[in-house]
């Protein structure tokens, strides 16, 4: 009953959801050994009121492009690209046109809602801080809303008050995005929002969000290792490997028809309920070097369907279905891999591949 | 007596794992902090600055154009009383009628004597009480580190001024009061060091193989306090060259001899700080420059070895 | 919070009573005659009986040690030899000038110290900025507090003729706190005031760039810093954490920023009770010694119980237990 007058009080000024384009996106790092190319060419959109998931192991760059969009990044990262919001590219901004921009079009959902907050301060004077950043109201006014918003995530609004120390994880993943929908945003970014909960509050969060993105229709990213998260969240798929974008598409496409065999990989790590007998296999191996990236396809040292072709000539991201595009060389028979990816001992021939080829190179 | 054998190769495991922690030389962190504070652009010029100091401590007599102690007349017969620095004096004369070169030069020597026998007594005592307060724990612990906590809540100076006046202003009771005084936050940071190094596998390791508490102290535990200790000796010695400094400053300086302090008191209590520029700035601008260099080298190697203050 | 409160007053308390009993045990160290220390020489027989016997001189040493307390609980230090008045009376309004200067030096000192250390914390790693600020706090770090003092003398006072810088210079009439507010005493508190405050940067500065270097890299300030405030406001929510570990230093500190009081106060011939201690030793009047010391030790026990309230009022994680 008293949720859609908190949803109309809390959300007054109905922005429109954004657009998001990245263009090419790359980002270095100089460290001492020469530049690291922790993203390396990606390309992205997301549509007004659509979820992308961006999904990929740790280390594969998926965070670096959240920051990146925010302009989170250390001093020493090199960005190059453009990243469209709204046809406003963020990477050419003014400091004074970003902090315009930050929170009222683009909010963060952190990684880790455990040391997010800031320690010595009440969470809601915290959220109160973001709102009075942007908007010209009186404190009390936003105080009030920060109870809307404390109500929309489900906490008692009374505990504003606290300090973070006294919030459990998922209360503080929740507060954190309250706080993220104290401007209403037209993008949100969540980094990993799940990752810090146990099973039960992650469920909780991930229903919250799902809910929010019903009642609210922001565009959003949702960037996460786990791919039944992406399942129940997100329409639009995105997969990364070492710096880049290798499969992307539709959701249920991308999932029930993957044409890369990293994606396919991955789909075997994570249980699915729809086939309880399927096994659990993780991809052996780790990510190639982002100093010195392996010519050709980067997935090629782990991949077992692997060919002469794969180490020397870099699949371009391709068009394999009506949005659904892959980087690999062989979509024609991603029917076969598809089928064979499914059992242990096709990627159980990896590994022995990997260990002969880290003695035939030398090097690990 | 499966029982035995399994007790047999425990300790043979034991004792493999042991070993390994074994192997840093007792002066390797000395040597780790040389090599460390010449790659340091300013301590290695604090470095230089605390030689040309200790050359000149060493060699004063070789140096110094007067004695230091001998009151001087000028050529034209009277006392060479707060004379301008000259071709004769080459930093002046005091009130006194002293070179003030010639004392500044003594002055470096004391302060040597004073910070190094300090430090040395401040660098064993803390480390002793750190390693005894950190291995030992509970009981022991608690006695030391209570009274560390008292130590710390007394005023440094004031309770130095009233020790020294009492003891007899020489320079043998400054350094033990200054001895006494420095000890306690040095033996809470090895302390601190000795916590952590005893959770370490290979001290487990060598309790279980039934090493004995003294063993492991010297083989395990103190190679490892060495880089904190050493550290805080250096700065000791800062800290009792100023104490030293500033007990003579107000008075309660060795009257047999003359420290950088003792000019200042002297020139501040003839109220010559007014006039003779030359007796007052040579003693401040060696006391800063000793100081501040061994606080530079501190520094210095805090930054390189505190992980937290380093960034990629 | 009111248990915790209590809990520190108590150990404040037994502190206060380990200094007393140390100083009882000090005083009697001497190599000469202890009773020559409290008691005048040259007095008859029968006063210098008298007067033992009225500050403990008398008896076991156990006795000496309650009557010894029972004199100190009553506020009686002895007499002063060379002021003839007693040492309590002597010493009151030397608070009253220890507090005038050490209390704004303090405050301006840790003030200044903090500001520039957020300001270097935050610079680019490897700025001039850093560098200097660091190089620069470094070295001053290494001026002992009387080099300062004279610096500061021959600089201000006899070169420039700005200010002066020798005592307190002439008071008002009266006998309440209104005396103070000439102009001649509040040019007077000047140099001494801006010397201290100058003694307390360099360390305060260290220490708050240290703290924030580190919380440069917290998530929160992430966070913060996204949702799109001014810079300055993300340096403060650093700074307001990184307070925490300098008040957590403040509490050693103290004990050595007496150090710092009672040198200024000679160099300015300010009459606090750090110089009144240093006149007295030199004057072997050891009633007003024994009497300064222990109001210095108490200054600095209230100053820590200060210190950690007020980290307690910052830190909301502290637990009163």
């Amino acid at each position: 009953m008293s949720v859609p007058a908190v949803k109309a009080a809390a959300l007054v000024d109905r922005k429109p959801p954004v657009h998001m384009r990245i263009d090419e996106l790359r980002v270095n790092y100089r460290v001492a050994a020469g530049y690291l190319k922790a993203v390396d060419g990606v390309s992205l959109e997301v549509r007004p009121g659509e979820t992308i998931g961006l999904v990929g192991e740790s280390g594969c760059g998926k965070s670096t492009v959240a920051k990146a969009i925010l302009r989170l990044l250390p001093e020493d990262a090199r960005v190059e690209g453009r990243i469209l919001l709204d046809g406003e590219d963020v990477l050419r901004m003014s400091n004074k046109e970003l902090r315009r921009i930050r929170w009222t079009k683009l909010a963060f959902i952190t990684q880790s809602a455990m040391n997010s907050l800031d320690p010595v301060y009440r969470i809601g004077d915290q959220i109160v801080e973001s709102i009075l950043a942007h908007e010209n109201v009186g404190k009390e006014q936003a105080w009030r809303r920060a109870e809307e918003l404390f109500t929309l995530v489900g906490i008692k609004p009374a505990r504003l008050k606290d300090y973070p120390h006294q919030f459990s994880g998922g209360m503080r993943q929740r507060a954190v995005i309250a706080m993220a929908l104290s401007l209403n945003a037209g993008l949100l970014l969540a980094d990993e929002p799940t990752t810090a909960l146990d099973s039960i509050m992650q469920d909780q969060v991930l229903a919250r969000i799902r809910r929010l993105q019903e009642e609210l229709s922001r565009s959003m990213i949702l960037v996460t290792h786990d791919m039944a998260v992406v399942a129940e969240t997100c329409q639009t798929l995105a997969v990364m490997y070492a710096g880049k974008i290798i499969e992307t598409g539709p959701v249920a496409d991308v999932l029930t028809n993957p044409f890369h065999p990293y994606t396919m990989g991955l789909r075997n790590a994570f249980p699915r309920i729809d086939d309880e007998r399927r096994q659990l296999i993780s991809i052996p191996g780790n990510l190639p070097s982002l100093l010195d990236p392996p010519r050709g396809c980067r997935f090629a040292s782990r991949c077992p369907f692997r060919t002469e072709r794969c180490t020397r000539e870099e699949p371009a991201l391709l068009k394999v279905g009506e949005r659904q595009f892959s980087a690999c060389h062989y979509p024609d028979q991603a029917g076969e891999f598809r089928a064979r990816a499914e059992e242990r001992r096709t990627w159980d021939r990896v590994d022995p591949m990997l260990r002969a080829a880290s003695a035939a190179g030398g090097g690990p | 007596m499966t029982l035995a054998i399994d007790r047999a190769a425990q300790r043979q495991r034991a004792l493999e794992i042991w070993s390994r922690g074994k192997g840093t030389s007792f002066f390797a962190p000395v040597v780790e902090m040389g090599r460390i504070l010449v790659r340091d652009r300013l301590a290695l010029a604090g470095l230089i600055i605390i030689g040309i100091f200790l050359a000149i401590a060493v060699f004063g007599d070789l140096i110094a154009p007067y004695d230091p102690f001998q009151t001087l007349r000028s050529p034209k017969g009277g006392l060479a009383r707060l004379e301008r620095p000259s071709a004769l004096h080459w930093l002046g004369t005091t009130a006194y009628a002293k070179d003030v070169f010639s004392e500044l030069i003594l002055g470096t020597r004391v302060a040597f004597i004073v910070g190094l026998s300090a430090a040395i007594v401040v660098g064993f005592v803390s480390t002793l009480l750190g390693l005894i307060s950190g291995y030992f724990g509970r009981y022991v612990d608690d006695a030391i580190m209570r009274v560390t906590d008292f130590a710390l809540s007394i005023p440094t100076l004031p309770i130095a001024i009233v020790a020294v006046a009492i003891l007899g202003p020489s320079l043998r009771n400054i350094i033990i009061v200054i001895a006494l005084l420095f000890w306690r936050n040095g033996a809470r940071i090895v302390r601190s060091v000795v916590l952590t190094e005893k959770e370490k596998v290979y001290v487990q390791a060598a309790r279980a193989a039934g090493a004995s508490h003294f063993y492991i102290m010297r083989v395990h535990i103190l190679p490892n306090v060495m880089p904190v200790a050493f550290l805080w000796m250096t700065m000791s010695v800062a800290f009792a060259v100023l104490a030293e400094a500033s007990l003579s400053f107000l008075g309660l300086g060795d009257p047999n001899t003359v420290s950088w302090g003792q000019m200042l008191n002297l020139a501040f209590t003839t109220g010559s700080i007014r006039t003779a520029w030359w007796w007052v700035l040579p003693p401040s601008l060696c006391l800063v420059l000793l100081i501040s260099s061994i606080y530079v080298i501190g520094r210095a190697y805090e930054e390189k070895t505190n992980p937290r203050l380093r960034r990629a | 919070m009111r248990a915790y409160i209590a809990r520190r007053l108590l150990q404040a308390a037994l502190v206060v009573f380990g200094v007393i009993t140390m100083m009882f045990f000090l005083f009697r160290l001497m190599p000469a005659d202890p009773t020559t220390m409290l008691v005048q020489a040259g007095l008859p027989d029968e006063a210098r009986q008298q007067l033992l016997e009225r500050w403990g001189l008398t008896g076991s040493l156990s006795a000496q040690y309650w009557r010894y307390l029972a004199n100190i609980a009553t506020g009686e230090f002895g007499s002063s030899f060379f002021y003839q008045r007693p040492a309590g009376e002597v010493l009151l309004p030397r608070i009253l000038n220890t507090a005038w200067i050490a209390i704004p030096g303090i405050l301006l000192g840790t003030l200044f110290g903090c500001t520039l250390g957020v300001a270097v914390g935050w610079a680019r790693r490897g700025s001039v900025l850093e560098r200097a600020g660091i190089f620069l706090a470094t070295i001053v770090r290494g001026v002992p507090s009387f080099v300062l003092g004279i610096f500061m003398l021959m600089i201000f006072s006899t070169w420039l003729r700005w200010l002066p810088g020798f005592g307190i210079g002439q008071l008002g009439s009266g006998s309440g706190i209104e005396r103070f507010f000439t102009w001649s005493f509040l040019h007077h508190l000047i140099l001494p005031t801006l010397t201290l405050a100058i003694f307390f940067i360099p360390e305060n500065l260290l220490l708050m760039r240290a703290g924030i270097v580190e919380s440069r890299g917290e998530d929160y300030l992430e966070l913060v810093r996204a949702k799109g405030v001014s810079e300055a406001r993300v340096a403060w929510h650093a700074a307001r954490n990184s307070l925490l570990p300098v008040i957590t230093w403040l509490f050693p500190a103290l004990a050595e920023t007496v150090a710092g009081i009672v040198v200024i106060e000679v160099v300015f011939s300010w009459p606090g009770v750090g110089r009144e201690l240093v006149l007295a030793v030199n004057r072997q009047d050891y009633p007003i010694a024994q009497a300064a010391f222990f109001m210095l030790a108490v200054m600095i026990v209230l100053a820590n119980l200060l210190a950690d309230l007020v980290y307690a009022k910052l830190d909301p994680r502290v637990t009163y237990t």
